[in-house]
């Protein structure tokens, strides 16, 4: 047993660990928010903490040691949180579907009467009951639901409920024969080829790591190509694996996966589908090949009104929707849960959901005041703060906070003006001095922005930030993919930019006005950072490299893994003005405060467990 | 051959021994490649990129990361070669994924690893000699069977699980019941190695190391209770069996017909000779310390080197896993060479030779 002595040794050494709890009040005073989307932000900072473990996320919401989820939970945690009337629930359907890829290279599966068939015999509603618990839509057309392109409203007909007759006598039709007795699967009769009359198999493959989903998913098309008398399975497969084999062209019959979108762009449309590309590596894995799909490509990417564009997209959904090379199978919705008894003014976006960059524009406590601390979980810590390297949704999180853009997508994915004022486009209809063929766009920018070095943000920056992602892509820059067309960015008065392309196209604007906007000052190629060192730029993380952006928040402080603080920008050219809001935790000045050295802190941290370990152990190991 | 012949005889191996796993590291990591096709460079790229790929920016990434679309025979030999002076050098390159320098990422996570590791490691070493001397002493008894059958019990609980009971319990239940009784939350932190609030405070005080390192300690402590408890096991078994067979020998028996008091015989006989095929187990398990534990720091979001090694797996991030695996076997390899010279010092009966 324990001496009395070494009992409180071991009770004030571990008692010791418990006395760091801190609590940081943020006083503010009242404050009128403004309507207005732009004007913002009314917090004093946001804090991104980093929580890998989801049930730790639900359990912290439900405790309030956050306010919010940067990421969507299971629905299996639905009911816990709707039960916490400090909680809310945002729904929104996702910019994105589960879809089944069909190898259209491959005999039978090649035949589109045969593909079409499939996707009348799959049960969509199946889906939606059995594998996503009705989180979802039944969805058709390979633009989501939620972009103004698709016409899943306008399809002259749904592939939503199984229709196994009609999709038999599809395959009857077609030439499709049986190995034995007609429909009859059970006894061992299978479908053979047309033509050739050889029985075939078809392999849905899945992501091993998502077993009820994906393999859910891929079950339910492995009944629908059963119910049709064809020899199928599913295959669970290694998601690094296949998605390889597809974008070099590789063997495979059907692969079910997920596809994200971004904005409200369907130009991608003309070459992820693109016949002449079937055998380009990463471009077109399902190897389809179809003339009239193809003779529209030029009229959906050098369009150039909306009705032009929309009017190809519509007639490329119809094609693909009765050729089938991609089955839509879900669109599913995403939840979202955040805290509603602090802060109020959450904006619902389309492409970032409830934790976009709206949210934290409008954030602000439900008595009406400014200011506050807002802490967010992320799953996974931001990979890089180079905004042309990171892929990161978790990077994207904190970088859509810094950055500005000529504009933003609006909560509906619609242009919303941010450095912007005003936008002239013109080709040489419109005036003779634009070159024929070519677009060009003039922008007359805010006057007030200002980089966070105290640098005035100009069109000089505007205009060299795309020149910046054109000449950078020379050395492998993904940010020049889409400005392919640029000929010519250029600010002819301190506050006027103007952008040209060397062809026509309705989706220059796109691929231009939501580009992070750099300062030239720091990035040119010169005495900045330069053209070639656009992946070895490593701000954040390595203290030596500039920082230096104009968003609405600033990155104030962080510890890598751990936390990302963000102060407001009080700077920010929609900064709420001091006679409106004027708040007063906001506009102090930031003190200067003494470097913790954090590795000396950890060291500390390992000698003091091995103290307490040692300790306990000696005094363990002396009981006999 | 005395011990400076074996030291340079077996440093000789273990450099072997180095190159070997090191060339094998090369092998290991792109065998996707090689039986599947797998592609580092198609996990790199987004939807959005995906959808606007062009083939010289495509070229100009496999470029920028030495990567190879198609590679024959002569491609693998110079990217092999290239690998081997790299790894040699001591240039680990840049992570395929974050393109920041490999070496940076490791030297961040090592001192989390380390600490929790190593913290968790004595607990269970301690925690299992101790036990396993108290029962080794009496075999047979109710004490000895209920501690074998907890130890085995404790041994097969999945370690994820473990984490999340106590998560449970002392990261959320604990506070909730003090809120609700005492008005304060206390409690056990639920993710990470240092609070936010702690650290808003630490950096404005002139105590704010000793803050920080307080608050580490305090994040410290489930996880290594986790890791710790849960790998006691094994050790208790191995000191319980050792000792056993240690009591039962001669000299045991010389010492207690010496009138030796039981509780000496038990510590200076029977302990210091069950402790040498301890020692081998003690310094692999510090050997492999760097290794992390994937699932204790998902749970617990420790930001260690286990998640880091299974996410670059995952995302075939070569430079990163080889380095890393590089690492690994060094240490491990040195800890068997200083277990094997430890044998002679603990052990005057082995001679090297």
């Amino acid at each position: 047993m324990l001496t009395n002595r070494n009992k409180r040794l071991i009770a004030i050494t571990f008692s010791m660990a418990f006395i760091l709890m801190a609590v940081s009040p943020a006083f503010s005073q009242a404050a009128a928010i403004p309507s207005d989307l732009n004007q913002g932000p009314y917090v004093d900072t946001l804090v991104y903490q980093v929580i890998t473990n989801p049930d730790t996320v639900i359990q912290s919401l439900l405790a309030g040691t956050i306010q919010m989820d940067n990421s969507f939970f299971n629905p299996i945690h639905y009911e816990a949180l709707d039960l916490d009337p400090d909680i809310t629930i945002a729904s929104a359907l996702r910019n994105g579907y589960g879809h089944i890829t069909i190898n259209c290279d491959k005999f039978p599966l090649n035949l589109s009467v045969f593909r079409r068939a499939f996707a009348f015999a799959f049960d969509k509603y199946r889906v939606t009951d059995e594998i996503l618990s009705g989180y979802n839509q039944e969805h058709d057309s390979l633009v989501p639901y939620i972009s103004s392109f698709s016409i899943e409203d306008e399809l002259p007909y749904h592939y939503y409920s199984a229709n196994v007759a009609l999709a038999n006598q599809m395959l009857d039709d077609a030439g499709f024969g049986w190995t034995g007795a007609p429909n009859d699967y059970a006894g061992g009769s299978r479908r053979t080829t047309p033509g050739t009359n050889e029985q075939f198999h078809v392999n849905i493959e899945y992501g091993d790591n998502s077993e009820d989903i994906a393999g859910g998913t891929a079950r339910i098309g492995v009944d629908a190509l059963r119910s049709m008398g064809v020899d199928a399975d599913s295959l669970a497969a290694n998601f690094n694996e296949y998605i390889s084999r597809l974008d070099f062209h590789g063997d495979y019959d059907m692969v079910f996966f997920a596809y994200n979108f971004l904005g409200n762009d369907i130009s991608d449309l003309g070459d992820m589908f693109y016949g002449p590309f079937a055998d380009l590596d990463y471009q077109n894995m399902m190897n389809f090949r179809n003339a009239s799909f193809d003779a529209l490509r030029d009229d959906l990417l050098y369009g150039v009104t909306y009705e032009e564009v929309y009017e190809a997209g519509r007639q490329m959904q119809l094609i693909l929707h009765h050729n089938v090379p991609r089955l839509v199978v879900y669109e599913n919705t995403y939840n979202q849960a955040y805290r509603n008894d602090v802060f109020t003014g959450h904006v619902m976006d389309a492409a970032y959901y409830i934790t976009g960059l709206w949210t934290m524009r409008n954030i602000h406590k439900i008595d009406g005041t400014a200011g506050g601390s807002v802490s967010i979980s992320l799953g996974e810590e931001p990979d890089s703060f180079n905004i042309y390297t990171t892929n990161s949704a978790y990077a994207a999180a904190i970088n859509n906070e810094l950055w500005p853009a000529l504009y933003n997508r609006g909560p509906d994915m619609a242009p919303w003006p941010d450095l912007a004022e005003t936008l002239l486009t013109e080709t040489h209809l419109d005036n003779a001095l634009v070159p024929e063929g070519h677009t060009r766009f003039t922008m007359d920018i805010i006057q007030n922005a200002t980089w966070s070095d105290g640098v005035k943000l100009t069109a000089e920056d505007v205009a060299f930030s795309y020149t910046y992602a054109f000449e950078s892509g020379d050395y492998g820059n993904p940010a020049s993919v889409r400005l392919v067309d640029l000929v010519a960015a250029y600010a002819p008065t301190p506050y006027r930019v103007v952008v040209e392309f060397n062809t026509e196209s309705y989706w220059h604007f796109n691929n231009f006005a939501s580009n992070s906007v750099i300062p030239k000052h720091i990035f040119n190629d010169v005495d900045g950072i330069g053209y070639a060192n656009w992946n070895t730029w490593n701000p954040v993380f390595d203290p030596t490299e500039p920082m230096v952006n104009c968003g609405p928040f600033e990155l104030t402080d962080f510890i890598a893994g751990e936390f990302y603080e963000l102060s407001a920008n009080t700077n920010f050219h929609y900064y709420p003005q001091a006679d409106v809001t004027a708040p007063t935790s906001s506009t102090t000045p930031p003190t200067t405060t003494p470097p913790v050295d954090f590795t000396l802190a950890i060291v500390a941290g390992a000698v003091g467990a091995a103290v307490v370990i040692l300790v306990g152990g000696f005094v363990l190991l002396r009981q006999k | 051959m005395g011990l400076r012949e074996y030291i340079i005889r077996r440093s000789i191996y273990m450099v072997l021994l180095i190159i070997a796993v090191v060339c094998f590291n090369f092998f290991l990591f792109r065998l996707p490649t090689f039986l599947f096709g797998a592609n580092p460079i198609s996990l790199m790229i987004s939807d959005e990129l995906r959808r606007n790929l062009t083939q010289d920016l495509l070229e100009q990434m496999y470029a920028n990361f030495g990567l190879v679309p198609d590679p024959d025979i002569f491609d693998w030999i110079y990217m092999f070669w290239r690998y081997i002076v790299s790894m040699f050098t001591g240039n680990f390159g840049v992570s395929f994924l974050t393109q920041r320098p490999v070496i940076t990422a490791i030297v961040e996570r090592l001192p989390n690893t380390l600490l929790l590791m190593g913290s968790s490691s004595m607990v269970a070493i301690l925690l299992g000699i101790w036990t396993g001397v108290k029962v080794a002493a009496d075999p047979g008894s109710k004490k000895d069977v209920g501690a074998v059958t907890v130890a085995l019990f404790i041994y097969a609980l999945p370690v994820f699980w473990f984490g999340m009971m106590l998560l449970l319990a002392f990261g959320f239940m604990l506070p909730a019941w003090t809120e609700s009784v005492w008005g304060v939350r206390i409690g056990f932190p639920q993710y990470g190695t240092i609070s936010y609030d702690v650290w808003e405070i630490a950096r404005t005080s002139p105590y704010g190391a000793l803050m920080v390192a307080g608050d580490v300690l305090h994040h410290l402590f489930l996880p290594m209770i986790t890791l710790g408890i849960g790998g006691y096991g094994g050790y208790f078994l191995y000191m319980r069996n050792n000792l056993i067979d240690v009591m039962t020998e001669d000299y045991i028996l010389t010492a207690r017909a010496k009138g030796l008091d039981e509780n000496q015989v038990l510590y200076k006989h029977g302990l210091k000779n069950a402790m040498l095929p301890m020692v081998t187990i003690i310094a692999m398990t510090f050997g492999f310390l760097i290794n992390g534990a994937t699932l204790t720091e998902t749970v617990f979001s420790w930001r260690g080197l286990g998640r880091f090694i299974f996410s670059s797996l995952l995302l075939m991030d070569f430079p990163v896993i080889q380095a890393i695996f590089m690492i690994i076997a060094i240490t491990a390899v040195l800890a068997n060479f200083v277990a094997d010279l430890l044998y002679g010092v603990l052990d005057p009966r082995i001679k090297y030779g």
